[in-house]
């Protein structure tokens, strides 16, 4: 690319928190701001511009004013990258697509007021279920240097490289013990890695915060079940939380 | 072959002064949990030789998950510089079955074109052996691997009554142990020898390796490979833990400035379902069973053919790492002997 | 010398992953995502035989194995068509005639055109089949004598993705080989020819005599079996019938594992086998 690139920065249906592990990039905000120019990013400037050549979205599609609004924001962008789990799948807002009921979820969240017109909401999305996406960024939050991978191989025009293998991987390359071994359920040999297996590292079981792998082996699950005595609502628990898809069944 | 014995303090006093020294990086196995790996030491302390096996084999040194081959400046060609960290080193403490595997390794990228990369990193290491003191429930080396540990080792060290035993296999290996208190050997052949077989396996390859490229061959439409296929997670641990693995990847990585790049290799391996996927999109390998197969094949049956030793050490490490609890060679060859198909498993 | 370099300069002459430089010639679109690319290397002649590839990378975006269309040559020239499906034929699309690449190889092996001398060769080709395959086609053209008959037989999706349109009329017009070509389907497109995957052409042939002539195969995986099935059908034997076999070439030097067929590195076994030696592989076709 000949001039910098035109980068713009959206949230929807989210905590914000994969776009402030852009914020929190510290000396590499630099280099980022060398490499690309911001033109739109709510979260650290003002500012506003008629089109983007990458527009980066953080957050979910949950009302009808955000489907415009990301139809909007794709007509004007040459690239649009979803960013964040929340962005991916739905992430954890998808959560409540697994009730039966849309009003109840309300009622509980808003109590008497949940009527209010303001909070009109319908089953989430993930933005690639309303406008096309050219590339996707997974993880709850972002992995910041995968971030600027992404970043670094649009400007290089070259396709983002994402790992479709399984946080197994990164955690053997870390010499982990399997946590399976240390009686924890863990969706490791499921979920997506790039991560560099920072929470079975740290002792905690992966939860599937980057979704899993093209081809999960959901039904392999089962031998982990017999092998170490779970049930399969303790590992669906699991794999719902982030809004990723495959079921465990019998 | 020289046979030389030390106290095991004065061992660690060596390992200490070599330390000091700094000739070479000292590596050696320590505790991490409650498991091993062989980790650089900076000191003999943490040094813990009773252990049952590593995480990580050792080829991690020759061949590093992920290691610079070149650096260049992007988008010019001219500037691509070959590239390489052959820092010399000791690695004190490797089982037998896992020299056997560098002795695998070590063909691979030495014979036909040459990787100077791996060879360099190897010319620049001392292998100091050790007969294993400890048990290790899925290990099934002895029923697998014949001689090969003597072709690369440099000293093999075996343990007796708060002594080593060390056996001087090369020149290397006596130039390294100068200046340590290494005595005259005093223990008889017969001692020793019942000393490197003190630790049992449990597990055996149900039959003669000698026969199993022949019984693989036969066995091509088992439903093993289809019924572990579906148990399988394409996870690869199998492939990453495994000593004699070596299949790689190598991408091109650049600095934000966009002015400095590498291009690095990473480890890669067949169990993974994108191995084998070409430029258009095909994959050559994209059923689970086949890769399982494929994997298998190599361990026992491509790679004998090649070289004419088994291709898996035993080290029972791919059936440990296994979530699925598939991927042991015992395991499949077991199953295969006990679902024989009309008369076609010989 | 660099932080992470200990090797010096002894890598730097033995590294078999280091790229040499070739400059782009020329440059010229043949259809819509594939094109074709002239190199120059400095000082010396690539030295390939027809049927060999090479990795072509651009620093920063990776390497790619590429065929060589061109025949061999003292010439400091060699050709390639490349189809653009991936970032680094993206990026060697973008480049202008004058910008550089990094080219190791040639590697693999190639159409035994020595021991083709003397017999009819019959090249059945598909898809970017065709470019490995003209590397030999304008070998056997340019040593005319050495051969007896010429047939290629050339086939691909639809009209807009025929290769080197103008060879091919070229070596229609030719009185001393026979050329003949179909597409799976017009799609839309003018075509007057053949319409019909590969295998059609050939019950179209006449007097091909099985035991004096070779058979090269070269097209997309899904073709082999079936030209194959047509070629015993003509009474071609197994050892009169060689292929050239894709692959994922990764390092190109029987190291990586990415391309292997059962026990054999394509890269370096192949991709040229006569069927007869590899038909016994599992995963060959």
């Amino acid at each position: 690319m000949g001039s910098k690139p035109k980068v713009a920065f959206f949230d929807f249906a989210c905590c914000e928190g994969c776009q402030l592990q852009i914020a929190n990039l510290e000396e590499d905000v630099i280099g980022l701001t060398n490499l690309v120019d911001v033109v739109e990013f709510r979260e650290i400037l003002t500012g506003k511009a008629p089109e983007y050549d990458i527009a980066f979205i953080e957050g979910s599609i949950t009302r009808k004013e955000d489907e415009e609004r990301i139809k909007d924001i794709r007509e004007r962008s040459k690239l649009l990258v979803a960013f964040g789990q929340c962005a991916v799948s739905g992430g954890i807002n998808r959560l409540k697509n697994n009730r039966e009921s849309l009003e109840d979820v309300k009622k509980e969240v808003y109590g008497d007021s949940y009527n209010m017109p303001h909070l009109d909401t319908f089953p989430t999305k993930g933005v690639d279920e309303v406008v096309k996406v050219d590339f996707h960024i997974p993880g709850c939050p972002i992995d910041k240097n995968e971030f600027l991978s992404v970043v670094k191989a649009i400007a290089l025009g070259k396709a983002p490289s994402i790992p479709n293998y399984p946080v197994c991987i990164e955690c053997k390359l870390r010499e982990n013990e399997c946590l399976f071994d240390l009686d924890q359920v863990c969706l490791g040999p499921l979920a997506r890695a790039g991560c560099g297996a920072v929470c079975p590292s740290n002792g905690v079981p992966c939860d599937a915060c980057r979704g899993t792998v093209d081809n999960p082996n959901q039904n392999a699950m089962h031998e982990i079940l017999e092998k170490y005595n779970y049930t399969i609502d303790e590992i669906q628990r699991k794999i719902n939380l982030f809004g990723v898809k495959p079921e465990v069944k019998k | 072959m020289e046979i030389l014995k030390i106290s095991e303090n004065d061992f660690m006093s060596f390992l200490d002064k070599k330390i000091d020294e700094k000739a070479e990086k000292v590596i050696g196995v320590v505790k991490k949990g409650s498991h091993f790996v062989f980790n650089e030491l900076e000191s003999s302390d943490k040094l813990a030789l009773d252990y049952d096996v590593t995480m990580l084999p050792p080829k991690k040194y020759f061949q590093p998950p992920k290691e610079l081959l070149l650096k260049y400046k992007p988008g010019n060609p001219e500037s691509y510089r070959a590239v390489n960290n052959c820092d010399p080193m000791a690695i004190v403490g490797i089982h037998y079955y896992d020299l056997a595997a560098i002795y695998m390794m070590d063909r691979a990228f030495s014979e036909g074109e040459r990787d100077e990369h791996y060879m360099k990193k190897r010319d620049n290491s001392i292998l100091v052996g050790l007969y294993p003191t400890k048990y290790f429930k899925y290990r099934f080396a002895k029923s697998v691997v014949r001689d090969q540990a003597y072709k690369v080792a440099d000293l093999m060290m075996v343990k007796m009554n708060g002594d080593y035993v060390v056996e001087v296999v090369s020149e290397k290996g006596k130039d390294f142990i100068k200046g340590g208190n290494f005595i005259e050997n005093t223990y008889t052949l017969q001692e020793i020898d019942d000393a490197k077989n003190k630790v049992k396996d449990d597990q055996k390859i149900p039959i003669s390796v000698e026969l199993i490229p022949d019984y693989l061959g036969k066995n091509h439409g088992h439903p093993v490979w289809e019924v572990f296929g579906e148990k399988c997670f394409s996870c690869g641990s199998c492939v990453l833990v495994c000593p004699t693995c070596y299949c790689f990847d190598v991408r091109d990585e650049v600095e934000l400035n966009l002015e400095e790049g590498k291009r690095i290799r990473i480890w890669d391996g067949c169990m993974l379902e994108d191995f084998a996927v070409c430029a258009d999109g095909h994959n050559f390998r994209k059923e689970k069973g086949q890769r399982f197969r494929h994997r298998i094949y190599r361990k026992g049956k491509h790679l004998p053919e090649k070289y004419h030793y088994f291709g898996c050490v035993g080290c029972g490490r791919c059936q440990y790492s296994c979530a699925a609890d598939i991927a042991g060679p015992v395991k499949v060859i077991k199953y295969m002997e006990d679902n024989k198909q009309g008369g076609q498993n010989v | 010398m660099c932080e992470d370099c200990t090797c010096g300069e002894e890598i730097q002459k033995n590294s078999i992953y280091l790229p040499e430089v070739a400059e782009l010639v020329s440059k010229k679109k043949m259809t819509d995502i594939d094109s074709f690319f002239e190199f120059e290397l400095k000082g010396h002649s690539l030295g390939h035989l027809p049927g060999q590839f090479a990795e072509i990378s651009i620093p920063g975006i990776g390497e790619a194995p590429i065929s060589i269309s061109s025949p061999p040559s003292d010439d400091n020239k060699f050709e390639m068509v490349i189809r653009n499906i991936g970032s680094v034929t993206n990026a060697i699309h973008s480049l202008n005639v004058g910008d550089k690449v990094g080219i190791r190889g040639p590697f693999g092996t190639s159409f035994p055109m020595n021991n083709l001398r003397g017999k009819n060769l019959l090249f059945v080709t598909g898809g970017i089949g065709l470019v490995p395959a003209r590397s030999a086609i304008l070998y056997a053209l340019q040593n005319r004598a050495d051969y007896k008959d010429i047939t290629i037989l050339f086939g691909c999706k639809e009209p807009g993705q025929r290769l080197f349109t103008d060879e091919i009329e070229e070596w229609k017009n030719r009185n001393d080989i026979t050329f003949l070509e179909t597409v799976d389907t017009c799609n839309g497109e003018k075509w007057e020819g053949n319409v019909g995957v590969i295998t059609t052409l050939l019950p179209k042939l006449k007097n091909i005599d099985p035991l004096e002539t070779y058979a090269i195969v070269v097209g997309p995986p899904i073709m082999y079996k079936y030209v194959i099935m047509s070629l015993h059908d003509m009474d071609f034997s197994d050892k009169k019938i060689i292929v050239s076999l894709e692959r994922r070439m990764k390092c190109g030097v029987g190291k990586c594992g990415h391309c292997q067929m059962d026990n054999i590195y394509v890269c370096q076994d192949g991709a040229v086998f006569y069927y007869d030696d590899i038909k016994h592989l599992k995963e060959a076709l």
